[in-house]
Parts: structure tokens; sequence; C-alpha cells
């Protein structure tokens, strides 16, 4: 009892005296003694409660009166103050890099945790803006900051874009979903309590096909995604990390955005493949517009689960859990780390003990963040504040036919335009340049020419200079037509893209300013050749007197005549007509 | 009509005479203040009230509505009560708790948004057990609430001071919170209406949340028709609760129904819990019902050993969980702690009371892996199945009823002996909670003197049904519920007094009204005067307030002189039988006479009658009327806050207020704006090792040194022109007549200047104008000295170099130290300037550059001087000022070149980068100034509370 009550007041937060402790004792027989009297009571079936239609509001960042929130926050502290974390010593793991990475008799269980932020105007369960990079707490308001009185209402927006991810996905749409708080203290929680799904949430199973390192298709089950909300920043002062600042702040801009949370099952084998089942992720959720994939602004985050069997087993070994995978390969790397560290301790003939380590990316190494024993004990119970979530059949149809392609798809598709390996994935995880590649290939079907261009030049152009393309489909399109008419050669076009993106201009535009359109009429070409044979009555002769090897000197003398615009081809032909005609 | 005086009226006749025109809401809301002031120091009830004179003004817009027949709704003007969970703009939320002591909410409740639309007026906040938990407002950590049928019992709680709020006549109406029976019990207990309307009926949106599945707003009243419009005003559907529904009010003719028919079930198990004298009265309730013509009959309900059960389990998990945030790290009372971990446990610790702290750790009990399922889960699966059984039998049914409570109110203490007691208590009303269904409960009798309540509830979203009950039930009651306040405390006679006037039962309600009336026409009989307005009433009785200066006895004769902020007045006390010990504080009243042998304005004050207001109880430890001279100076300082009631003393603080005062108005007056700029700062202004360092949450901070960078800053922001008063800071160990180490600067900076001879203009302007109004003004302030407040036409301005040559020439090299001015050259150069040029002041212009901060302006006519400037005022330097450099590479040039870093004043810097008009100020020390007007030898003469390098306090 004694140790209960103990347990009790570190969950609570707070301390009693000696005779509450007594009294404590006393009520918590009473509350057995409540549970027993309900235990006695006759069976019963468990009806369930009238299912109430569930409430949601429009995603529009506006306050309650409708005024944009953005110039007129409603709380003014720039910063909440905390004292720092209760220091903890890092204990690293002293370990020497091994020599062998091969892993004999070893096989490795991945699971991954991602959470991706949802692309919403509005906060989860609150109007206020989701806007990155305000000014620490603009964005918040008294739900957010989890003010004495204030209540959640469930964003709608954040539902749609967590079925569309669950349908991406090939998950169930549970037609009745429920939120739980998740209680905890933490001094970014604002009402020490997180709103998450736990029992009841709103996508289960389902699965993603990714290609592993022997480029084949490999299917990842999901277990569940679910909806939940962000917490806010900690912004530490004095020593950088959580532990040994001598203060923080709390910026609570953050909390409330809306993220869904991706769990897979223990179905990735290697490192490898948990960073092409992250890339996979990321591709499917921005090419449908729901998170913008960006893991430096953590808009995607992701922690690991790993564990390491003996070839064979089925039963799975302890895990740690890793946190703190900020980019792909972070990801890649702490996997690669953790199952070195887990070998050896199993090699050496000791046993794993189940933690959460955090990675640290400055030391590419895991560090060790608590034990099992300091493990949480979350109290998950269903919200009262919000009604379970009710999703019409008729939603998720509609949905379903709103689904853009998938990655996979679309490379497949690539490829049957006959462009290579490397392009066809770079525009499968690359969705808006594969849309305009589509735009341009609307307008001009040859995808190889398409291809060729858009590769080999304006690609180079726009990371060179990290800028986006402001060549239009319609221009690109208009180009490419230039070339096949031969109206600009391949050289002029390559002077015409780089004229293109150091001016700014459209790639037409800058034919047109420069007047580089290729003379193609024959005509005018045969006038100049006219001309030029004229101005050199001598070497014609002499080429008719069967000194044969100046031809190229009237070729150059024309093309130099036509300031470089006359069709090469055409000129070669004429001349030679005239000559030896 | 109801002989019953104004506070007594149901709400229902309050209308009435408001639509007839016949009182107005002012005399509603002052009768209901007076009730307050009288009486919430005997019964607790309210934690806050709310500004007087604000309210007056609030309901005087409602009479301007209602005479022009466009009040907003019927409770326009009509003050409620609000229960100190629920927030209300303008006015704290406590919660009673001592964590929440200080919480201003950020937003307003949806429920009294929508009062406020209606017109209603919010006149304060009642006590509460603290966060709701509990039945009987024992729980409050502010105060206790006492039943005003008997202040030995408990109101009931946890809505017990909105209870007593209505009950004793102190709020018309009153909003509460209903988790387990908070409303309903107390309203049972102190005989007035209450209601819980159906989950969802009323947002939850500004309630702080006790149990979030079972809390519910709602309304308190002396009548059903008061609750029931309580009740349609805060209603309906909020976008801002999820839990929330859309309802349609209650109509109020349909209270006027026959219940003739109706059906009503009571439930037959209940009587196992109830007091034999309750069910004895609920008896008689029942046979009433009869009467009216329902049909009343019992019907099995085997679950109440259930109800309690399932309703702790439940209400304590979600309470564990809405108390969590309150951690210290948004908002409430912190305990600074090392780290997170300690603050978090020592705020929850000391800010909860033992009842809350109870709960909450119950409550993750409740919670806690591997309990879950065996409590908060069980007690999930028994809710509903009461549903379904209570939702079954208002099928057949229209309603049911019960006593609201087993028992009358519990004397005081009672709970805190026997808590199974107080759980068990709540088994009539939490079967309302747990099943979200409407439940009212209206007084139905008495036992013992103290009121039983009759429960009514109904089937969800029937609130139209069960009033319409109540309300038929409550026309057959004969009585009306009222207290008898005399009874509240026989000890204090001025609340006999009070009510004796208050409470005239036998007088008819009009004659009472009247009275009422009067009373707030009335003016109090004088209004007091100051002393220095005596000779304008002459003749005249007048009251004087103030302090017992001296009595000075001549015969039989007692001269009292009192002693105000404006001066004396002596006051003639024949056959005095009082000793007045000196500074006693009085208010007296008598007639103004003309008496030549009076040194006090030649006025005397004759046939005085004179009250104690304030008590002295020890003499003084330095005489008042002995002139401060004789007084050393570390006497009169380690007593200051007594010594300044010395007047003569007191006199200098009363001229630097006008300094001060002419100082703002003559700046004003030139287009300058008064900002207020911050005195914790992160990087020294001048540099230097004078600078205070501060321990600010583990960082190194200072105290400033000037409002220098921030002055710059506002002249750059577009103000152009800026003043401040301010303190200022500096880490001098100096221990000299001149120096103090917090002083007040009169500072200001002004942009689009030539050079320095602008702002020397400026200042000379602005002195001449504090001398001369000083000249017009002083002597109703300073009567024991003239001062000398001369300032020539034109102040001398003379070079650096030329300075130390005039004090070179007069007293040879030991005035002049490095290069600088030293105190003794301040002297010997005021003295050449009254003989030269008949001037106390001098200003001394073009100091050295090594002598100035690096922002100071350089002279371009000579190198190594700067266009920056010293005024000197009777010997003593008062000023410092100059122009400062305003482009940008020029100043982190001469930064670099003074060996600063740049990065250390970046956000200093950042003003110059986008463009900085020519510009200059100055800052004057006010307590030198001061000293050297009033011809005091030493600035801590001129300081209020000095502080020098020994002396921090007073
Ligand atoms: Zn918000």
């Amino acid at each position: 009892m004694e140790k209960q009550i103990n347990s009790l007041i570190r969950l609570s937060g707070v301390e009693i005296e000696k005779e509450q402790r007594e009294i404590l004792q006393e009520e918590l027989q009473t509350f057995l003694h409540y549970a027993q009297i309900i235990d006695k009571a006759p069976d019963f079936e468990d009806d369930k409660l009238s299912t109430s239609e569930s409430f949601m509001v429009d995603d529009v960042a506006v306050d309650w009166q409708g005024n944009l929130l953005e110039n007129a926050p409603v709380l003014k502290e720039s910063s909440y103050l905390v004292p720092p974390q209760q220091s903890k010593k890092h204990h690293e793991a002293k370990l020497e890099q091994s020599k062998t990475s091969t892993l004999e008799n070893w096989e490795v269980v991945i699971g991954l945790e991602v959470h991706a932020q949802l692309l919403t105007k509005s906060k989860l369960f609150c109007r206020c803006s989701t806007e990155f990079g305000k000014t620490p707490n603009a964005n918040t308001c008294p739900v957010c900051t989890g003010q004495p009185g204030a209540l959640p209402v469930l964003n709608k927006e954040a539902i749609r874009m967590a079925i569309l991810a669950g349908l991406a996905m090939n998950c169930e749409i549970n037609n009745h979903s429920v939120f739980a708080r998740k209680n905890y203290f933490y001094p970014d929680s604002p009402k020490s309590y997180q709103i998450s799904q736990f029992e009841k949430p709103l996508c289960s199973k389902g699965h993603i096909v990714i290609e592993n390192e022997e480029a084949q298709q490999q299917q990842v089950r999901l277990n569940r995604i679910h909806v939940e909300e962000d917490a806010g920043k900690m912004i530490h002062v004095g020593t950088p990390g959580i532990w040994g600042a001598q203060a923080s702040a709390v910026d609570f801009n953050r909390t409330s955005i809306p993220l869904i949370e991706i769990v897979s099952e223990p179905d990735i084998q290697t490192p490898y493949q948990a960073k092409e089942y992250m890339t996979m992720l990321r591709t499917i959720l921005v090419s449908m517009n729901i998170c913008d994939g960006n893991m430096e602004e953590g808009s995607l985050r992701c922690d690991a689960n790993v564990s390491l069997r003996k070839k064979g087993e089925s039963e799975l070994g302890v895990k740690t859990e890793i946190k703190n995978l900020n980019s792909f390969k972070a990801v890649e790397r702490a996997l690669e780390y953790e199952i070195k560290r887990q070998k050896e301790i199993l090699d050496s003939g000791n046993v794993v003990e189940q933690q959460t380590r955090l990675w640290d990316d400055n030391k590419q190494k895991t560090l060790i963040m608590r034990t099992k024993e300091d493990s949480h004990d979350y109290r998950y119970f269903p919200d009262p504040d919000l009604r379970p979530v009710e999703v019409p059949a008729e939603w998720v149809t509609n949905l379903r036919s709103e689904l853009p392609q998938m990655p996979l798809e679309r490379k497949e598709q690539y490829l049957g335009y006959g462009l290579s390996q490397k392009e066809a994935i770079y525009l499968m995880h690359n969705p808006h340049y594969a849309a305009y590649f589509e735009d341009i290939r609307a307008i001009h079907p040859n995808a190889k020419a398409i291809s060729n261009w858009f590769f080999s030049e304006i690609l180079s152009y726009v990371n060179a200079r990290s800028s986006q393309i402001h060549i239009t489909p319609q221009d690109f399109a208009d180009f490419l037509q230039a070339i096949d008419n031969e109206e600009i050669s391949g050289k002029i076009g390559k002077q015409v893209v780089k004229e293109a993106f150091m001016s700014n201009k459209g790639l037409m535009q800058v034919i047109e300013e420069k007047q580089l359109r290729q003379i193609s009429d024959e005509g005018a070409i045969a006038k100049i050749v006219e001309e030029v044979l004229q101005k050199n009555e001598q070497q014609v002769a002499a080429y008719r007197g069967g000194k044969t090897t100046i031809f190229g000197y009237f070729v150059g003398q024309t093309m130099k005549a036509s300031h470089g615009k006359a069709n090469p081809g055409m000129v070669n032909k004429i001349l030679r007509e005239k000559l030896d005609g | 009509m109801v002989q019953s005086c104004l506070t007594q009226l149901p709400l229902q006749q309050l209308t009435k005479l408001l639509q007839q025109r016949e009182i107005s809401c002012r005399e509603i809301l002052q009768a209901y203040l007076d009730k307050i002031h009288t009486f919430n120091n005997h019964l607790g009830a309210f934690l806050q009230v709310a500004d007087r004179e604000k309210l007056l003004s609030l309901a005087d817009e409602s009479d301007a509505r209602w005479q022009k027949k466009q009040n907003k709704s019927a409770l326009d003007g009509i003050p409620i009560a609000i229960k100190d969970n629920i927030h209300v703009h303008g006015l704290k939320t406590t919660c009673a708790s001592r964590l929440l002591h200080n919480y201003s909410p950020p937003y307003e409740a949806t429920c009294v948004e929508k009062l406020r639309e209606a017109g209603a007026i919010f006149i304060g906040k009642t006590n509460l057990d603290e966060f709701a938990m509990g039945s009987t407002t024992e729980n409050s950590a502010t105060q206790q609430t006492h039943n005003p049928w008997d202040i030995n019992k408990v109101a009931g709680g946890s809505s017990g001071g909105s209870a007593v709020a209505v009950s004793a006549g102190m709020s018309p109406l009153a909003l509460g919170s209903d988790t387990g029976g908070s409303v309903r019990q107390p309203a049972s207990f102190c005989g007035i209406v209450g209601l819980k309307p159906t989950y969802g009926y009323v947002s939850r949106y500004g309630l702080v949340a006790y149990a979030s599945s079972l809390d519910q707003v709602g309304p308190m009243a002396r009548d059903v028709y008061g609750a029931t419009q309580l009740l349609n005003a805060i209603g309906g559907f909020d976008e801002r609760d999820s839990t929330s529904i859309r309802s349609a009010p209650v109509a109020l003719e349909a209270l006027q129904r026959n219940i003739a028919g109706k059906k009503i079930a009571i439930l037959g198990e209940i009587s196992n819990y109830i007091n034999p004298h309750v069910a004895k009265v609920f008896e008689q309730s029942i046979e009433s019902l009869r009467s009216l013509g329902a049909e009343v009959t019992e019907v099995e309900f085997p679950f109440f050993d259930y109800v309690v059960a399932a309703y702790y389990l439940i209400a304590t998990a979600e309470a564990s969980s809405n108390l969590a945030r309150y951690d210290g790290v948004k908002y409430g009372q912190r305990e600074e702690r090392k780290t997170y971990q300690e603050m978090l446990t020592a705020t929850r610790s000391q800010g909860f009371g033992k009842e809350v702290k109870k709960r909450i750790l119950l409550g993750n009990f409740v919670l806690s892996s591997g309990y879950y399922d065996a409590y908060y889960l069980k007690a999930q699966k028994m809710r509903r199945r009461i549903c379904h059984l209570l939702n079954n039998i208002l099928h057949s049914y229209d309603a049911i009823v019960t006593p609201t409570t087993p028992n009358t109110a519990f004397t005081k203490g009672e709970s805190e002996q026997d808590f199974m007691k107080v759980y068990v208590a709540d088994v009539t009303t939490v079967i309302a909670n747990l099943t979200g269904l409407p439940a009212v409960s209206i007084p139905c009798g008495m036992v013992e003197n103290l009121p039983v309540g009759l429960q009514i509830i109904g089937g969800a979203l029937q609130e139209q049904q069960i009033l319409n009950i109540a309300y038929q039930f409550e026309k057959t009651q004969q009585k009306q519920f009222i207290p008898k306040l005399e009874n509240i405390d026989t000890q204090q006679q001025i609340v006999h007094k009070n009510i004796a006037t208050q409470n005239k039962a036998h007088q008819s309600f009009s004659e009472q009204l009247q009275q009422v009336r009067a009373s707030y026409k009335a003016q109090p009989q004088h209004s007091r005067i100051y002393n220095n307005d005596l000779a304008n009433h002459v003749a005249k009785e007048v009251t004087i307030c103030g302090w017992v200066h001296k009595i000075n006895k001549l015969g039989g004769v007692e001269f009292m002189i009192i002693r105000d902020a404006t001066g004396f007045a002596q006051v003639v006390v024949e056959n005095s039988s009082e000793k007045y010990e000196l500074e006693t504080v009085v208010r007296v009243t008598g007639i103004v006479a003309r008496e030549k042998r009076s040194p006090y304005g030649e006025i005397e004050i004759a046939k005085p009658q004179i009250e104690v207001v304030g008590h002295s109880y020890a003499a003084p430890p330095l005489s008042m009327s002995t002139n401060p001279e004789g007084f050393n100076l570390p006497t009169v300082l380690d007593n200051r806050p007594v010594s300044l009631r010395n007047p003569q003393i007191l006199s200098t603080f009363k001229i630097q207020s006008l300094v001060v005062r002419f100082f703002s108005g003559y700046l004003r007056s030139q287009n300058f704006f008064e900002i207020k700029t911050p005195k914790i700062i992160s990087t020294g202004t001048e540099g230097g090792s004078n600078i205070f360092p501060l321990d600010y949450f583990g960082r190194k901070v200072y105290l400033a040194q000037s409002p220098q960078f921030y002055k710059q800053t506002m002249v750059g922001s577009g103000l152009e022109r800026v003043f401040e008063v301010g303190p200022v800071f500096r880490a001098e160990r100096h221990s000299t007549t001149r120096h103090l180490n917090e002083y007040t600067s009169l500072d200001f900076e002004m942009g689009f200047i030539h050079n320095e001879q602008d702002v020397i203009d400026m200042q000379e302007k602005l002195l001449r104008h504090i001398f001369q109004n000083l000249q017009q003004t002083y002597a109703d302030y300073v009567t024991d000295r003239t001062l000398d407040l001369a300032i020539p036409d034109t102040i001398p301005r003379i070079h650096f170099l030329e300075a130390l040559e005039i004090i070179k020439s007069r007293g040879g090299k030991a005035v002049q130290q490095d290069d600088d001015i030293s105190s003794i050259g301040e002297q010997v150069l005021h003295k050449y300037c009254l003989e030269e040029h008949n001037s106390h002041f001098v200003y001394v212009i073009g100091y050295p550059q090594q002598k100035r901060p690096v922002y100071t302006m350089p002279d371009e006519r000579l190198p190594g001087y700067t266009r920056s400037f010293d005024l000197l005022y009777k010997g003593i330097e008062i000023t410092t000022g100059g122009q400062r450099i305003h482009d940008y590479e020029m100043l982190c040039e001469n930064i670099r070149k003074g060996g600063g870093s740049l990065e250390d004043v970046k956000d200093y810097l950042s003003i110059f980068k986008h463009g900085m008009p020519p510009h200059g100020g100055l800052g004057m020390g006010l307590e030198r100034l001061t000293m050297k007007i009033m011809g005091h030898d030493n600035v801590r003469h001129a300081s209020l509370f000095p502080r020098d390098i020994h002396r921090v306090s007073p």
C-alpha cells in the first residue's frame, strides 16, 4: 500500500502530509469497496451509449468572433519560463566501432512510428493558425495553452487528411473512433495531457509497398494511423539540450498542431528498408498535400523500435526505442549503430535492456534516455470533452475517389515512357515535378524529349539556384516544338535555357527577343548562299577546279552571313546543289 | 403585493416593477449591494464584489433602455452572482484555491457572454468548495460560507456562495455548477430554487472543469420563474463546446399549465437513505402534487448502491486529469524550485487543498495501469446501465421526484469527521449527473428551522416539463423561504441596527421603497473639506479629517491642531474628557469661526464632534511639530515612515512632486511623448563597472544606469521627442552628500536637432518654466522658509577648456584632476558665475571624448572633444547631456575604436542601421535638483527612501 501511495503521489505531482496518507488509504479501501459493489451487480448487456452525432468545425484559422487571428493573439506572454529538467547523466555506450558489419546468425526486426504534421490552416482543437516560424506564443489561445475552462473542438479538415492518408496506405477507416487523453507532466504539454487516439484509432491495418535493396517490391504492414495533437517547443537557455540547461522557455505555437502517427508492424529488416519506408511515406503524404514532409522543421518525425533475434526464431527480442530521428540519414545511421550495439551485447552473452534511447546526430550515437523502470503510466481514458468521431461511409467513398496516383504506379508509368530508372524514381519522389511533367506531356507528347531537357538542363539550373521553375508547361512545350521544327538547334536551345534562367524570362520570349529562330526557308538561305558565292568567286573556281576540301569554308561563310541562324542541314544541301549542280 | 422588501422579491415581481417603471435598475442594484455590504462579512457568500461605480453605470444604461422599452431581455439590469469557477471578463477566477488566487482569465465563459448580451449585471463572484470539490463549501481555501438559516450549519456545496447570495437577498439570481448536486443540494439547504439542466444544455466553455462528463452550469433563484428566465438566457448550442447540444428555450407560458394527469414516479428504495423528518416533508409534498391532479406512483430502482460508487470512480478519474494542467508553468501561484519536477510538485502540493489533492490521488489510482479495467471501465458500464434504467422509467413517466438531499444542512465540521456520510448524501443528486438528465430542486418545507428541497428529475431536454411541475408546486407553498437575518450574529449590534432599518416586516412594501429611495438620494451630511479651504466656509458646519498634530491646553480649553495634506486647523475643545494620543486620526465636524488669535489663518473650529477613525497606540519617535533641522539625519532616515509626517520634512516632497509635474507638463506642451522603459537590462548602457548585476532566473542581468538606448530607440521609432521620469541605478561606491545609488532621472531626448545647442535651448526654456511656476506656487506648500528660485535670462555657456582655465586661475592646480572638473572645481565655477553673470546655473560644454560614452557626437571643429555638456546648479552637476552620433557607420567606428564589440550592442545598432535623425538629449537628477531648490546640504534629504552604499531600508 505504501508503495502504491508513493507511486500515486509521483503520478499526481502532489505531496501530502502523513495524516492525509492515512485518510487516503482509507478512501482507497472505499474505492475498492465501490469496485466490489459494482462487480456484484447483476450482469447486463453492454449496450452502447446512444451514438451522438460527432461535432467538428471547419478549418479556418480564425477566432470565435470570426476575426483572423494573425494579428490578434489572445495571450500576451512571449514565453513561459520553466526551471530546467531534472539533470540526468548521459550513459554513453562505450563501444568500439565493430569491425565486422555482418549480422552472422542474427535477424533484425524494426518497426517505425512516424509522426507527420498535417497541413491544416488551423490547429487540431482550436482556431489558431498553424503557420511555422511566428514569434513564440503568437499562435496561441485559451484552448491550446490549456487555460482553465477551455475546451477542444475537433478540426474536420484534420480528419479529412488523416482519412486520405489512411486510404493511400490501404487502411481500414473506422467509422467510429475515439479521442483519449494521454496523461503525463511535461512543460511543453499545456494541459498535462495529450489528446490522442488509443483504443479506437481512425485507421487500422493497412500497408505500403517499398523497394528493398534487391530492387524488389516488399510490403510493410501498418498497425494503425491515428490522429493526435503536437506538443509545444522547449527553448533551452544555457547549454544546449534538455539536460543541464539553466532554464527553459516554452513556445506553444506548435501545441495542438494536428499530427497523424503512422505505426508500422515490425516488418522492416534493415536500416536501408527503414529509410526507404520513410522516403515512401513522405512521398505519399507530400503528393497528397497533407504534410510538407520537412524533416528539419520537424513536420515529419520518426521513432524506431529495433530488436534482434536468432535467425529462425519467431519470438521477438527485447527492443529499444530510438527517438529524435530527424533526417532520412539519421534513420539509417541510428539503426545501424543500434543494431551493432545490440549485437555486441548479445554476442557477449548479455541481454539487451529495454530502453528508450536518443539519437545524437553530432556524436552519431544513440544515448540512453530512460529505462523501463522510468517508463510512463499514461493513464489513457476517453476524453470526455470530445465526442466520438463518426465518419459516414459516404465521406470515405468520396475521399477515395480523390486519391492521387501512388508513387510506385507513377514510377511504372515513367519507365513505360522510356525514362531511365533514376529519372523515374526521381519523379516518383517529387510529385510536383511529376505533375509538371504531365502538364507538358499533355501538350507535347514526346516524354523522352521532355525528360532529356528537364533532367539535363532545366533541373540543373533549378537545383543550382534552389529556385522554382518559372517556365510554364506551355512555354516548355512550345520550345520542344521549335526544336522539333528545327527552328532552333540543340546548341542554341541550351543557350536559350541558360538565358531564360539568367533573366527570369520564358524560353520562347528569349528566342523571340534574341531572334534565335533558325532560318529554314529555302529561298532565304539560297539567297544568302548566292551572295556568299558571288563574293568568293576565286574560291568557287578553286572548288569547282577540284579543291573540294574547301566546302566547309562556304558553309562557314554562309553561317556567318546568316548570323548563325541558318539551318545548317539546309545550308549544306543548297551549297551542294549550287556548287555541284 | 407581497409584503416584503426589495431584496426579498422573486424575479417575477422585480421584472413586473421594472416594466411598470415603478423601480429602476439602479435602485435594485443599490439595494443588493447594500445587502452585500451589510451581510457578506457574516455570511461569506462573495469572494469578490465588482466595482460599485462601474456596476451603477451599467444599471443606468439598463434603465435608459427600459425607459425606451428597448430592454435587451427580461434580465436587462438584473444583478447576477457568478460562482467563482466560471470566467467573467474583468473579474478573477480563483476557484477558491490558493493556486489560482490571482488568476485573471483571458476570456469569458459562453454562458456569461450570453448573460452580458442579455444586459445582466455581474455583481460578484461567489464562494465554493475548492475547484467545486465538496458539498459543504468548507473546502474553500479562501473563506467560510455560513447558512443564513443557521450560521452553525453549512451552506451546502459546492455552489454554497451562490445559494447563500440568493437566499440572503444579496443577489436575485446566481449561477452555480453542478457535478454531483452542487447546485441542487445548496439550493435545498438554503431554501431556494436550483436547476441542473440536461448535460450539454448549457455550454461548459469557461467553466473550470472538475469532472467534464458530469459538470453542468445551472441557474439559482428565489423562484421557479427566475430560474427559468436565467436558464433561457444561458442555454443553447455553443460551437466552442463539442458536448453542447441544440435545444429550445422553455416557454414561459408553459409554466402556467395545469399538471393534472401528469405521471410522476417515486423511487421505492430511496426511503432507506432518507432521514425520517425529511421523509415526512417529502410525503407532504407528494400529497400537494396529488392535490394538483398528478398521479404519483412508486417504481423500482434497486441501484442506489451503485450510483455513488460509479459517481466517485468517474468523477475522481476525470478530475485527476482535468487538474493536471495546474503545473505552475503557465499561470497560477508557482513555487519556485531548481528543477521542473520539484517546482511542479511544490506548486501543486502547496497550491491545492487537501480534499483536492485527495481526489487527484484517488483519480489517478482509478486510471492507473492495472486498475483501469477494474475501476474506471466498470464504473462507466454501470453508468450506462443506470442511464438505461432511468430512461426506461422516464419513458412511462413525466418525471421522477425525490427529496433533493437525504438530510437538511449539515453541522459545520461534520463532513471532516464522517466523509462517508457526506458522500452517501449525494445519492439522490448524482443520479441526474450520471445520466445527464435535468433536475430541479425547489423548497418544499422545513425541518427544525432548516429548509428541505424537493427534486424533480425529467427526461433528457425535458426542462419545460419539470419546471412546469415545479412552478405549479411552488404555488401550493404557503410560506416564502426567506431566512431571518437578525439571528445571524447577536454579538454584532451594528448588524442589528442595519437589519432594523432594512427589514421591517410590518411596513408595506411601497413605504419601504420610499425609504430606500430616500436613502439613495440623500447626500452624506457633510462631505469632508481640506484645511486650506476652511476660510471659504466661515460660520458653516464642516467636516475635516486628519491627524492630531499638537494639543495645547489653555485654561479649561484644549486647542487641538489637526493636520491634513493641505495644512492645519485649530479645533477648540471645551470640557473634554477624552484623551487623544498625538497622531490619532480623527474626523471632526464643527462650526468654522473667525478668531484673530488663532495662528492658523485666524480661523478655528468650534463645537466639534470628534470621531476617532484611526487609533494611535504610542507617541511617535520624532516630534511632528519640531523644526527638523534639530534632528540628526541618520535618525530621520532610520524613522523615515514616521519622520515624513513632519510637515517641514514632507514639504520637500511636495515641491519634488511639483518639479515633476512642471517638467512633464512643459515637455508635453513641446510635443514630447512620455515613455516607460525597462530597468532590467542585459548589457550596460554606459559600460564601466558602476552597474548592478542581478540574478535573473540564473542569468546575469543588470539594473539600468540610464534609459539612454531606449530613449534613442524611441526617437528613431518616429516619436521624435520623448521623455521619461524613472529610476536609474549606479553601483558607485561613493559615500558623499551628492551621491545616491538609486535616483530618479528626468530624461528627455529629441530628434532633428542641429547640434547640442538645441538641446541646451530646450532645457533652458524647460528650467525657466519649472522655476517660474515654482515661484508662483511654492508658498502653498512651504511655509517655513523662502526659496531662492532665481533663474537668469540667459544661462552662461562656457567651453570645458575655458572652465578649466577659470578654475585654474581661481583655485590653482588642486582643483583639477585628470583633466576633469572636480567637485571643488564645480563650486569654484559656481562662485565665478554668480559673481560674473549673477547666475546659479552654468553650462559647461565640450567635454573630452575619453570622458564621455562612445555614442557621444565628436566635435568636428575640435578633435578629441565632443558636443556634450553638463549643467551645474549651485555648484553641483544636475544634468549630463549632449548630441549623440546618429550615423551607423560612424557609431560602429567609434565603438570599435573604444574597444567595444559590435555584437554586444547589435540591438542598439539596429536603430541606426535603418535611418536615424540627428538627435540629442539629457538626464537630470531629480533629487539633486530638489536638494538645491530646498537648500538642503545633503541629497538624502531630497530622497523619500534613500538608497546609498549603507542604506537599503526603510
Ligand atoms: Zn489555440
